[in-house]
């Protein structure tokens, strides 16, 4: 355990070093950021120029609940993003050969390698959009809540993880440059509404087999109405059962890899 | 660049484009129905609550809306060159292209359309599903003739699109990377082009500044178009505003190119 710290320790020194060379690159990954969540903001301001309320949420709990999805944007941005953008690259060219002689695990080394040190400022801003909204907010959270809220959203970062692999790693089958990537960041949008707004078989999709509402929305729910420990132990359960088909899957993938590039 | 050599990149690119066809097929259709589910779920809650009541739109009319907005928007706004004039410029692959007898913007443009012609197909089939399965607003009254205005709209909306990307990632003569201002542009396009929600939603005080920016003509400007919104005189100006802002940026590109093509070294990372 100590040597996959160290390593990763290791990960992120460099990332920084790197990052400081490229401070152009550096600086419009930061306003990239911004923009988008600016854009998310105007969206729900102007949606709410239309009507009271969302998904049975008034202007400042979506506010909340946008800025909370931020935190778990960042927290993917810097990271696990950088990562998921090269794996079907990877697997396309066969460069994968690399990372698996390597004496510690695959999907540790492929999915932690890049730390983007510059979407980590973005963390700190997406930080500062959830205080500005808390405190709009109509009601008071108290301190055990919102610790509890940022576990949760912690916790939804390691879910968009699961998800977003999980879309990547069929490329081992189909052998495209992009795998389904472009159908994770259609769904991605999922996460970014009210749980609410969604019904029937589609609301208990998302709640289960593509659990885009559990990121960042039931949390938000259960933060503006008490939390239920049946929330917090549904959430949990489904995050484990994600990372044991990860597991599953990304070994069953590796068997089908053949090493030879497209 | 002669039209045939155009035709020809345009083939090849379609048909590259095609190679993959299970993921081109799962992307796109899976990619389309999410965002099409999405919105309506989001509109159903709003407009079921008693929300939008004054925006201009019945639900059936904003769900036509926004298939418009969706499948029209694949044909402006997708395709895989929207990093390359970036990354050939990055890796020095630009030097190639330098050689050719042929307008690189030219050459480009037409791999951009050729990748879009499957998309085409697309859009086509999945439109005949809107007009079999959904029900159809009875205050909107598309005809030929909007039609044909929209389409219009949608072939200087490309042409629009691909000048806007084009500068932008002419940025890659100074900058190492980017891809970042590509997306930003693409977070902007959406919002301020009316692919979010309809700009006849958004405050009264920000109608004349949507009109006269580039990004209306993108998404929400054909779309509403082909749905019988845009009055002819307004159609007319707003295509001429459209033209204008691609023959601005095509200058601002043709001086930056020039400027870029000086500091250009050929070595590439």
């Amino acid at each position: 355990m100590s040597r996959y710290l160290r390593l990763y320790l290791s990960f992120v020194r460099f990332s920084f070093s790197r990052a400081m060379e490229f401070r152009l690159d550096f600086f419009f990954r930061v306003v990239m950021d911004v923009c988008y969540y600016a854009t998310q903001i105007a969206f729900f301001a102007v949606i709410y120029g239309q009507t009271q309320e969302l998904g049975g949420w008034d202007r400042s709990q979506a506010f909340v609940f946008i800025s909370g999805f931020f935190l778990v944007d960042a927290l993917h941005m810097t990271i696990f993003a950088n990562n998921m953008w090269m794996l079907p690259i990877l697997v396309n060219q066969g460069d994968l050969d690399y990372y698996l002689v390597r004496p510690v695990s695959s999907l540790f080394f492929l999915s932690l390698r890049e730390f983007a040190a510059n979407s980590f400022l973005n963390l700190v801003l997406a930080a500062g959009v959830f205080a500005w909204a808390l405190s709009g907010l109509s009601s008071v959270v108290g301190v055990g809540d919102c610790a509890l809220y940022l576990a949760l959203i912690l916790n939804g970062a390691l879910l968009y993880f699961l998800l977003h692999i999980c879309f990547l790693i069929p490329v081992f089958w189909l052998h495209s440059a992009r795998g389904l990537g472009e159908v994770f960041f259609s769904l991605a949008r999922y996460a970014e509404r009210p749980e609410r707004i969604f019904t029937g078989y589609m609301r208990r999709a998302l709640v289960s087999i593509l659990p885009f509402s559990l990121v960042a929305s039931r949390p938000a729910q259960d933060l503006f109405e008490g939390f239920r420990w049946s929330t917090v132990a549904h959430i949990g359960a489904v995050t484990a059962l994600g990372f044991v088909f990860l597991l599953w899957f990304w070994g069953r993938a590796l068997r089908s890899y053949s090493s030879a590039s497209s | 660049m002669r039209p045939r050599l155009f035709a020809q990149v345009l083939s090849i690119e379609a048909r590259k484009s095609m190679s993959y066809r299970i993921d081109f097929w799962i992307n796109s259709l899976v990619g389309i129905l999410a965002q099409f589910v999405l919105v309506y779920s989001l509109w159903a809650s709003i407009m079921g609550a008693g929300g939008a009541k004054d925006s201009g739109y019945s639900f059936e009319a904003i769900v036509l809306y926004y298939v418009l907005v969706i499948l029209l928007g694949k044909l402006v706004g997708s395709g895989y060159h929207q990093g390359e004039v970036s990354s050939d410029i990055y890796d020095g692959t630009l030097s190639r292209y330098l050689l050719f007898p042929s307008s690189y913007f030219a050459f480009k443009y037409a791999q951009r359309l050729g990748s879009l012609t499957p998309v085409l197909a697309q859009v086509v089939v999945l439109g005949l599903a809107y007009l079999l399965f959904l029900p159809h607003p009875d205050d909107v009254s598309p005809t030929t003739a909007t039609v044909a205005m929209g389409c219009t709209s949608l072939v200087v909306a490309s042409l629009l699109f691909h000048s806007l990307s084009w500068l932008v990632q002419l940025v890659a003569f100074w900058a190492d990377n980017v891809w970042s201002l590509v997306v930003m542009m693409l977070f902007v396009a959406r919002l301020l082009g009316g692919s979010m929600i309809p700009l006849s939603m958004f405050p009264a005080w920000s109608q004349g500044w949507l009109v006269v920016l580039p990004f209306r003509y993108l998404y929400g400007f054909p779309a509403d178009t082909i749905m019988g919104r845009v009055p002819t005189e307004e159609w007319l100006l707003g295509l001429a505003i459209s033209l204008a802002w691609v023959a601005a940026i095509g200058l601002a590109s043709s001086a930056v190119w020039r400027r870029g093509m000086l500091s250009y070294s050929g070595v590439g990372i």
